[in-house]
């Protein structure tokens, strides 16, 4: 390890790609901000009700995709009858719809709505 | 409030001359065998977030000069410093069992791009490349059966994607004392590894990365490193011994 | 010719960023938290506080530095 602490950020990558294209893709700082920007719950008075909403409303899209998530793999499963996967799809289908119109009420989009699990992260990216 | 930046052995030999996060001094939380190197926090003064990251990692690595290191998540602040050492004493088991796992070892870390990369959940290719004709007439089959022909596409590109890494990381974790995998999430598309390399080991696995990175040009990789062993630590949480997988089977 | 450092400290920053925001070792205190009275326990809140901060920062200092300049001398 560096002793030198003013080459401790520079001394970092053993092999990297010489495509700069391909560098381009690894190395995005802010994309990867944006992927790991946790959730402010009170920013500052004005923005109560927004940050209010937000939260709520992840805690309601996490929910929601786990849910299809579910779904997805009882109808996987071969469980369902054909009228309950029309009933889970339309119920699902209007979940989807209400939470866009949720999202465009309070001007959130996707990237704020995503909740990092830490720990808890893989039971949402579908290890069973 | 107190920050804590590692956790470590040898509590009587001296700290590092290095400073703390917004020029404090670096103090001592000791329990039995192992030390917290901590500092006095005293709220939301500014700076620039990047430096402050830098200097958590700057600290960590004065202290794995000469210790076996286990470093704490960017961030970890407590009440008091009496918190601090309780929870030492609460945990010290594992601690100690970690820090023996660690000793004498640093992280390499590798990342793995393939030729198709895009945004699984909005890749318009995903939805045209479905196999699968929509099923039944009514909105809510449609809509769902449109899901399980997504999740499929999805799925064999992460199994293709992994057969494609796996050669290559068997191969480095060979090299190394413990290895883990991370398959892409719904947020990443890379697929990453970390690599736990004994000190004396360095410079080989160097030579091995390069190797494997000739061998495998459908491959991008980027390795970096050397590393406070961030990803073995907390080890009721990952398996740290041989590879740790997790992949939609 | 020199080489490029600038993606160098990218691609040191966003592996660091990685590794300090996701892993290491997590002491779990008892962050309890009050609101108008009434406790909610929210485990890692307290990790989470200082790694708002700083993801908020890094994204305000990506939006309103020129970051990166190819060619330009450091």
């Amino acid at each position: 390890m560096q002793r030198d602490a003013t080459l401790v950020r520079r001394q970092k990558v053993i092999h990297a790609p010489t495509d700069q294209a391909l560098l381009d893709r690894f190395a995005d700082p802010s994309a990867e901000v944006e992927r790991q920007s946790p959730q402010r719950i009170v920013a500052d008075p004005k923005s109560v009700e927004r940050d209010l909403a937000r939260l709520v409303l992840s805690v309601v899209e996490l929910l929601r995709k786990l849910l299809e998530r579910q779904a997805v793999r009882r109808v996987e499963n071969g469980t369902l009858s054909e009228e309950e996967i029309e009933r889970l799809g339309e119920t699902l289908l209007k979940l989807e719809a209400r939470m866009g119109e949720l999202k465009a009420t309070f001007g959130l989009g996707d990237q704020e709505l995503t909740l990092d699990l830490g720990p808890l992260r893989d039971l949402v990216s579908g290890c069973d | 409030m107190t920050y804590v930046y590692a956790i470590a052995d040898r509590p009587d030999e001296p700290l590092p001359s290095q400073s703390g996060l917004h020029d404090e001094a670096l103090a001592k939380v000791i329990c039995r065998d192992v030390v917290a190197v901590v500092s006095a926090f005293d709220g939301w003064r500014l700076s620039k977030a990047e430096d402050e990251l830098w200097r958590h990692e700057e600290v960590i690595e004065a202290l794995m000069s000469d210790r076996a290191v286990l470093p704490m998540r960017f961030g970890t602040l407590l009440p008091s410093r009496q918190r601090v050492g309780d929870l030492l004493c609460e945990a010290y088991g594992a601690l100690v069992k970690d820090i023996e796992r660690v000793r004498g070892h640093v992280e390499i870390g590798m990342r793995f791009l393939t030729a198709s990369e895009g945004r699984s959940e909005d890749d318009p290719s995903v939805a045209s490349s479905c196999r699968l004709p929509p099923r039944g007439t009514r909105p809510g089959s449609v809509y769902l059966w449109a899901k399980v022909a997504r999740d499929r596409e999805l799925q064999d590109r992460r199994r293709a994607k992994l057969s494609l890494v796996r050669a290559a990381y068997e191969r480095l974790a060979s090299h190394a004392n413990a290895s883990r995998l991370d398959d892409e999430r719904d947020d990443r598309q890379e697929t990453s590894a970390a690599f736990l390399v004994s000190r004396d080991r360095i410079v080989s696995f160097r030579e091995v990365v390069d190797e494997v990175a000739n061998a495998h040009p459908e491959l991008a990789l980027l390795c970096t490193g050397p590393w406070p062993p961030y990803s073995f630590v907390n080890a009721g949480e990952r398996a740290t011994s041989g590879s740790d997988e997790c992949h939609a089977a | 010719m020199q080489p490029r450092p600038i993606n160098s400290d990218q691609l040191a920053l966003s592996e660091l960023l990685d590794r300090a925001l996701n892993k290491g070792v997590v002491l779990w205190g008892d962050a309890t938290i009050s609101v108008a009275g009434v406790d909610l326990i929210y485990v890692g809140l307290k990790v989470l506080l200082a790694s708002v901060d700083t993801a908020e920062r890094l994204r305000q200092d990506a939006r309103s530095t020129a970051l990166v300049t190819p060619g330009a001398a450091e």
